[in-house]
């Protein structure tokens, strides 16, 4: 469906694309991941020649793209496109967005037209704001009537970049479950993401891009599961763990809870996980330390978790005497923590064969379920 | 509520002031100074262009000298006590005395003043047949009448008054005269058409010698640039012979001596307030049909302004579709364009097309003035399209090209529709400077609205009506084009459509 050859993009400060070959059947839905910077939506818009490829081949569908006498915007016709911040058009309404381009390119009637856009706005349940223009609508809202617009042209190929990175979490879920159902209609698509999560659910394939190029390409088992090489390893075994001490009793409780939630937002957690950080948490330092502390005390909270799993550590670290919170005889608090954790051991840093890390003689590290 | 009360409030209070304006002017002392002597440190009117400038600064060293455009302006500012007296001939102190006597002077010579005809530098068959001519009447006392009729104590009426130029007969082909009408007796409106001093003479000659005339009117100092680029055959209007002047432009023989005096203000002639300005309105727009001159000069601000506004318009539009067609080396020439535009007095820009480009051909003032302000508006109409384009998000246009679209239907249909509300706004203000901008065209002998209302003022020596009413005039013209283009506007928001229109031509299910 797709050849690459040879292909290179280069500008005046840096070279994005050194040399990507790639073949793209289809049918094939593919992730594109990798860090920030390498490439990623300049391949997908070499594709559809959005970027002028500065050398090599880029076929669709047995037409040389990339050779000067090929009609780009008739191929353009079958291979839509989906961006990161929508592009509605902003002077026309929603339905006139779905409308524009198979009346004025693909010759259908005004009526054709109408109800095509109308049934595909109602299998993305906007049909009762066809007639709002884009700034009426929430983000989700837009990118749905965005992806309607890409379909109304019955397109063969859909690139998608970075569909959901502007979007609240709240609306990421209604633009990722239409992603996902046209995973299953047979339209090869490439979606360039950061959200892994994504990335490893919708795709039959994934495109771990770095250093100019392809860098490794598999299953989405193989890319997260058992890279083969080491920069993909390391990007989907990345790290990001967030930090904070606590001194007083009156410490920011909102605040903190706050901070975690955009932690886990910010690394693509689902609700699950993270609504279990959040009663682990609680459970633990609120209900269980806090108000076993006499006196003054220090704690020092490390949540942690892998790029591209849904999976994430708490570890927390107290001063005083040995205290296992696990023997305390608070049942309802030990049923819930059991509940939300895989996992719960508890490491007297003043044991032999320890070594206390300052002031924390204690050590509490949790597996969220 | 809005926008109609302020406007009225406005109004009312512009009147309010100009009122107040004239009645203070009225109530002017009898001026103290009554010999030449007294004018050492005094405040001493002087034409803009005229040859009195450098007799005053020998005779008056220490005197505070200012400039005016008008002999009219200069009589107001007397009255008004804006200056203590003004250096002028003689002659052209007659007609103030026709009108209201307001004026007189001071009978004493400070020197005299030769009057000629200007030519192109190095001319001579027209000069010589006109020296001779001026002979000629010399000698045989026509001249000497006509300085009595012209310069005398009361003003020639009826058809004596009229100078007839509808029997000229071209045989020797037809001259072109430049004038200035603000310069009564010698050249001036009356009846809508031109007479005095010069024009009757200049008739009688070309009667005489088998010529056409055609008058061309025009600022005082653009008669000289005028007859220098050879434009016109020659230039009349009063104009004194200076040895500056001889640089630039060839004299006839003297046809006139003058006597350049100080005109001080006399005393004040006892009419009401009402009745002055009963007489005031009667003189500026009733007497003569005077109100005709305004509507001419209405009729060609709103030409020039529309003409204007539909070149200009175009023009920005055709050289910004070039830009988008060819690329850098129009941008290159368009930025250099709107560059010179932008920092180019209107006026200059007039007066480069005129005595410049156009200077030896005999193309109309009117058409230059239209040229000049194509031309601004059409620097600004692409500058101010290339930035309400650049203003539209560039997704706009990838998510165009990604469906399939071609850079010219993407632009047309979705780029520049919405950029279409972020320049109407622009464009609305653009012709309302427009139409205050015409008011310079007088300049290169244009009669806009501007330059009647000087005419007017130019013979009756009354400035309220005349200037009120331009005033007035301007306002509504530019109402008129704020509501149009108000109107206009809305054709480009989109929002403003409503169901019936988004869903034309569809059945819904």
């Amino acid at each position: 469906m797709i050849t690459i050859r040879h292909l290179k993009k280069e500008y005046p400060s840096s070279t994005p694309l050194v040399d990507v070959n790639v073949e793209i059947k289809k049918g094939d839905v593919i992730s594109i991941i990798g860090p920030s910077g390498t490439g990623k939506s300049t391949l997908i818009r070499c594709i559809n020649m959005l970027e002028t490829p500065t050398a090599g081949e880029v076929i669709v569908d047995g037409r040389n793209l990339t050779d000067g006498s090929c009609d780009i915007n008739k191929v353009r016709q079958k291979m839509g496109m989906v961006f990161q911040s929508f592009n509605l058009f902003n002077h026309m309404t929603v339905i006139e967005n779905l409308m524009a381009a198979p009346v004025d390119l693909m010759g259908k009637t005004k009526q054709e037209a109408f109800d095509r856009g109308m049934e595909l706005l109602k299998a993305i349940g906007l049909a009762d704001k066809m007639l709002s223009y884009p700034d009426e609508l929430s983000g989700g809202q837009k990118q749905r009537a965005a992806i309607a617009r890409t379909l109304a042209m019955d397109p063969e190929i859909i690139l998608f970049d970075e569909p959901t990175s502007a979007l609240d979490p709240a609306m990421k879920g209604e633009v990722e479950s239409v992603i996902k159902g046209l995973a299953q209609k047979g339209l090869t698509m490439l979606i360039v993401t950061h959200d892994m999560r994504l990335a490893r659910e919708v795709a039959n394939r994934v495109f771990y891009m770095d250093q100019g190029g392809i860098y490794e390409d598999g299953t989405p088992q193989q890319i997260f599961e058992h890279p083969e090489r080491e920069l993909t390893r390391r990007f989907v075994s990345r790290n990001f763990a967030f930090e904070v001490e606590i001194q007083s009793r009156d410490f920011d409780f909102l605040g903190l809870v706050t901070e975690l939630e955009r932690f886990g937002q910010s690394h693509y957690l689902s609700r699950r996980t993270l609504n279990h950080l959040q009663s682990a948490f609680e459970e633990m330092c609120m209900q269980s330390l806090i108000p076993h502390f006499e006196g003054d005390f220090k704690m020092k909270i490390t949540v942690s978790c892998l790029a591209a799993k849904d999976q994430v550590n708490m570890e927390i670290k107290y001063t005083g005497g040995r205290f296992d919170p696990m023997n305390s005889d608070d049942i309802l608090a030990l049923k819930i923590l059991e509940s939300v954790t895989e996992k719960i051991e508890y490491t007297d840093l003043t044991a032999e064969g320890k070594s206390a890390d300052g002031p924390f003689t204690n050590l509490i590290h949790m597996k969220i379920r | 509520m809005g926008k109609r009360r302020t406007a009225k409030i406005i109004l009312v209070i512009l009147l309010l002031a100009a009122i107040c304006g004239s009645l203070l002017g009225c109530k002017q002392e009898k001026n103290e100074l009554d010999s030449l002597d007294d004018f050492q440190h005094a405040r001493i009117g002087l034409l803009t262009g005229s040859s009195f400038a450098e007799m005053s600064k020998k005779t008056f060293p220490e005197a505070e000298c200012k400039y005016y455009l008008l002999i009219t302006d200069m009589v107001l500012s007397l009255e008004q006590g804006k200056i203590d007296g003004f250096l002028m001939d003689e002659c052209f102190l007659a007609p103030l005395q026709w009108e209201k006597g307001k004026i007189s002077y001071i009978d004493e010579t400070i020197y005299q003043s030769s009057y000629g005809y200007v030519f192109k530098k190095g001319s001579h068959g027209l000069k010589e047949e006109i020296n001779n001519f001026i002979a000629a009447k010399k000698a045989d006392g026509t001249m000497e009448a006509l300085e009595a009729k012209w310069f005398g104590e009361s003003e020639p009426e009826g058809e004596s008054a009229m100078v007839d130029l509808s029997d000229l007969k071209a045989e020797k082909g037809t001259l072109k005269m430049a004038v200035s009408s603000s310069v009564k007796p010698f050249v001036y409106v009356k009846n809508n058409t031109y007479t005095g001093f010069d024009v009757e003479f200049a008739a009688a000659f070309c009667r005489e010698k088998g010529y056409g005339l055609e008058i061309t009117d025009m600022t005082f100092e653009g008669i000289i640039p005028g007859v220098m680029t050879g434009k016109y055959d020659f230039g009349a209007a009063g104009i004194t012979m200076t040895d500056e002047r001889k640089e630039g432009v060839d004299f006839s023989d003297t046809y006139h001596n003058g006597n350049v005096v100080m005109a001080i203000r006399s005393e004040e002639r006892s009419t009401g307030f009402i009745d002055g300005m009963k007489e005031n309105f009667e003189k500026t727009f009733i007497r003569e049909s005077r109100w005709k001159i305004l509507v001419k000069g209405i009729g060609n601000t709103i030409f020039i302004t529309l003409c204007a506004a539909a070149l200009g318009t175009a023009l920005g539009f055709g050289l910004y579709m070039l830009s988008r067609a060819w690329g850098r080396p129009v941008l290159r020439a368009a930025k250099v364009y709107t560059r010179i535009m932008a920092g180019t007095p209107i006026v200059v820009v007039l007066m480069i097309l005129f005595y410049v480009i156009f200077g030896s051909s005999g193309i109309d003032g009117i058409w230059v003035a239209i040229m000049a302000f194509t031309l601004t508006v059409g620097a600004s109409v692409y500058n101010n399209l290339s930035v309400s384009v650049a203003g539209v998000d560039m997704g706009q246009s990838e998510a165009a090209y990604s469906l399939g679209y071609s850079r010219n239907r993407t632009f047309f249909k979705i780029i520049l529709p919405q950029a279409m509300s972020q320049f109407m706004p622009f464009y609305q203000g653009e012709l309302v400077s427009l139409i205050k901008g015409t008011s310079v065209v007088g300049y290169i002998a244009v009669e806009d609205l501007t330059k009647m209302s000087d005419i007017i003022r130019s013979s009756t020596y009354e400035a309220f009506f005349p200037l009120i009413c331009t005033a007035l005039i301007y306002f509504a013209l530019i109402s008129l084009i704020w509501f149009a283009m108000g109107k206009a506007k809305r054709l480009f928001e989109p929002k403003r459509r409503n169901r019936e229109t988004v869903l034309k031509g569809v059945k819904i299910k």
